[in-house]
């Protein structure tokens, strides 16, 4: 790895959830437990094992896009590029960015695990319920990530230089690693990176399928745990080297201090059960940040609440941290709020990484009430504390692990 | 960038380069794609076209000498996901009931399943990522694996372009660009494969890249032209005289929206109908082109998505393929 050339600090936050919109939203949901699931209404969920997800307010979704834009923009975009347009818009501006007055395209990679899937689904149900003749073709163009960030870049007439990158579940890991790591080797001053996708049918019923969506509480850690639930997001963050921050006069909500990422190479939906892939990652992202285990005080775990999932996480915090580090270190999975939300997850859950570590909190472990012995971690009870390092994980299907770390700003930490 | 781009190995169900380039399309170019399987057991579910990219990524690897491990990365790029069993699993939901459908259609339909069946298969556990959604996805995935190659997340890369079709996208894209003709449609062909390719620092005989860039700017054709201008700008400079720059816009625009490109920079347009091969074809093309022009100057793509999106790949030299 070739030594850092920057530091790379962040200067706009927009993400959405089942929990609502920004960090005023999730605050007191993050601190409280609060959980977003409730019954889904967007699809018909009848013969389904489970009927629960965690959708995005849509009506207040709206409102806030047409205070914005004219409605010829709005008009025929689908849910996944409504929430990427609000999180990209909310982005920049936090970060004070004015797309036209950019003087270069922005990198953005943007991640997804399903593309647009709500316009596929609608144009597979016209295919298969109707005839072909009725079916209409352009809801497959308009379900490609890549038509996705062109629908943004011209709405906010914001000048791109476009990736479209799926890894599973750390797809937000990865996209925000990969435009993290070009700012630290000073190949770009600013771009945007995160991960958007949407609960839809056939996610709900793919999870369904597995096995792995809860019938009741998603409790992640828990000895009782039965799986978690599907949720919208949509989280986009604005990197940027400090020099850049600082010309700008930017404020700064935190530092991304490293990245690591690993394949397990074991099973196509099941971690390798030791933990050592995701282990990897993280001691890849440690070593690239110069920061020792014990330094970590919360870590963001990707705690599906699936017995294979938690238990090989649990061994890899411990086997990437060291036992006496990975006992004591704050640890909750946002899922249980949220719901997994796929290709946005590490993307959000790295923003609620920067809420906490910026106003002083930790994310309580909902939905906990018996912790799984083989899970032998210190989950967060009470949001009392206030973290300087986070560490947040991934890990997807095909084995992909990703590890991104964090600072509280600090001008000379 | 400072890294090199080669060797490739294509294989498609129409033929290889050479029946390509002569013309000739063999339909059972891959009949025994399954006895050629390094792992055929593993595999048996997987769909043929991520059979045929597990096929093509195992030779180069072997003919190169290049060993899987943890510090080789993983770079797939496709126009979309495995249709035909997204499509089986939302069509037995429907036909069946939710709970009378198959777990494995599922898994078999996510994004990065290509990349999973390579990893699991070749032995693959450095970085993996696969892009998505564009007809520019391949290109996009060479750009991402030379950055981390050029940085030194993963010592070399091995990157898979795949040209993904089926029923389904042949009605989709028929449809949209003959919408008039939906009755009795012209006879489109497309054209399955895949293309493996290596990026690593050092690779005597192989081709460096010179320039590459992805852009957009939007989806009007106004946006189209400018995302055109903005990125001929900066690859204008990089790129040295007398190189070869192909053109690789959607074969079914094309007829339709012939200009943007011309209008901006002179390209050679494909010879041949071929068929759509989508993140394919900018890879076909430059292949293709090494034979029938057998230079050694430069090569060049430009590729136009449907989209928007436009991507630009510059090599010194021309692509060379695996001896396997």
């Amino acid at each position: 790895m070739i030594p850092a050339r920057h530091r790379v600090v962040v200067t706009g936050l927009g993400y959405l959830t089942g929990l609502g919109f920004g960090p005023e939203d999730h605050e007191p949901a993050l601190r409280e437990g609060r959980c977003a699931a409730r019954p889904i209404t967007r699809f018909d969920t009848s013969g389904f094992r489970t009927q629960r997800g965690a959708a995005c307010d849509e009506r207040r979704l709206d409102s806030l896009l047409r205070a914005r834009f004219p409605a010829s923009v709005l008009r025929s975009l689908d849910v996944d590029t409504r929430m990427l347009l609000w999180a990209t818009a909310a982005a920049l501006d936090d970060a004070g960015i004015v797309p036209a007055e950019l003087q270069r395209p922005l990198p953005a990679v943007l991640g997804t695990t399903v593309e647009g899937f709500w316009q596929s689904e609608q144009w597979y149900a016209e295919f298969f319920k109707r005839t072909t003749i009725h079916a209409r073709p352009r809801r497959l163009l308009q379900s490609m990530a890549g038509a996705q960030a062109a629908t943004v870049a011209e709405a906010l007439g914001l000048p791109m230089e476009p990736m479209a990158v799926s890894n599973a579940c750390a797809t937000g890991i990865s996209a925000i690693g990969r435009v993290f790591r070009r700012i630290r080797r000073g190949a770009a001053d600013i771009g945007i990176a995160g991960g958007y996708d949407t609960l839809t049918r056939f996610v709900h019923l793919g999870f369904d399928s597995l096995g792995a969506l809860t019938p009741g509480t998603c409790a992640p850690f828990d000895r009782n745990r039965s799986g978690f639930f599907i949720g919208d997001a949509a989280g986009i963050l604005v990197l940027e080297s400090l020099e850049s921050a600082r010309r700008r006069n930017a404020k700064i909500h935190g530092e991304l201090l490293g990245c690591g990422e690993s394949l397990d190479g074991y099973h196509q939906t099941h971690p390798e059960p030791e933990g050592k892939g995701i282990a990897r990652a993280i001691r890849e992202c440690l070593e690239m940040a110069a920061i020792e285990p014990g330094s970590v005080d919360y870590v963001n775990a990707h705690g599906t609440a699936t017995r294979a999932n938690d238990a090989a996480e649990a061994k890899g915090i411990l086997l990437a941290l060291g036992s006496e580090a990975g006992r004591s270190v704050a640890v909750s999975s946002t899922k249980a709020l949220v719901g997994h939300t796929l290709g946005a997850a590490g993307a959000v859950e790295q923003c609620f990484c920067f809420l906490a570590l910026e106003r002083g909190f930790l994310p309580v472990q909902a939905g906990l009430e018996t912790p799984d012995p083989d899970c032998p971690l210190n989950f967060v009870r009470s949001p009392q504390g206030r973290p300087k390092i986070a560490l947040n994980n991934s890990l997807g299907f095909g084995g992909a692990n990703g590890a991104l770390l964090s600072r509280r700003w600090e001008e000379s930490p | 960038m400072t890294v090199a781009l080669g060797p490739f190995r294509f294989l498609s169900f129409s033929g290889g380069i050479d029946d390509l380039a002569a013309g000739k399309v063999r339909p059972d170019a891959l009949r025994d794609l399954d006895d050629r399987l390094p792992q055929p057991n593993s595999l048996r579910r997987a769909h043929e076209d991520a059979k045929a990219a597990v096929l093509a990524g195992a030779q180069l690897l072997r003919s190169a000498g290049v060993a899987a491990s943890e510090r080789l990365g993983l770079y797939v790029g496709q126009q979309h996901m495995t249709f035909d069993y997204c499509a089986q699993f939302v069509d037995g939901s429907y036909r069946d009931g939710p709970r009378m459908t198959s777990p494995m259609l599922f898994s078999e339909s996510v994004l990065n399943n290509v990349a999973t069946h390579l990893s699991l298969t070749l032995g693959v556990k450095g970085v993996a990522q696969t892009f998505i959604g564009t007809r520019v996805a391949a290109l996009q995935a060479v750009l991402a694996a030379a950055e981390d190659v050029e940085e030194g997340v993963v010592d070399a890369a091995l990157v898979v372009g795949l040209g993904v079709a089926n029923v389904l996208t042949q009605e989709a894209y028929r449809s949209l660009y003959d919408p008039l003709r939906r009755r009795n449609p012209p006879g489109l062909r497309f054209l399955r494969g895949s293309v493996a390719m290596l990026v690593r620092r050092d690779a005597p005989g192989q081709p460096r890249i010179v320039f590459g860039g992805v852009r957009c700017l939007g989806r009007s054709p106004e946006a189209q032209l400018k995302t055109l201008a903005s990125l001929w700008k900066d690859a204008s400079v990089r790129i040295p005289k007398g190189t070869r720059l192909l053109d690789s816009t959607l074969c079914l625009a094309r007829d339709r929206n012939p200009d943007p490109l011309r209008r901006i920079v002179p390209t050679i347009p494909p010879a041949e109908g071929l068929g759509e091969s989508f993140a394919l074809d900018p890879f076909l093309r430059l292949l293709l082109d090494s034979v029938r022009h057998p230079g050694d100057e430069g090569r060049a793509v430009l590729c136009l998505g449907e989209e928007g999106t436009a991507s630009l790949l510059a090599l010194d030299g021309p692509p060379r393929l695996a001896l396997v």
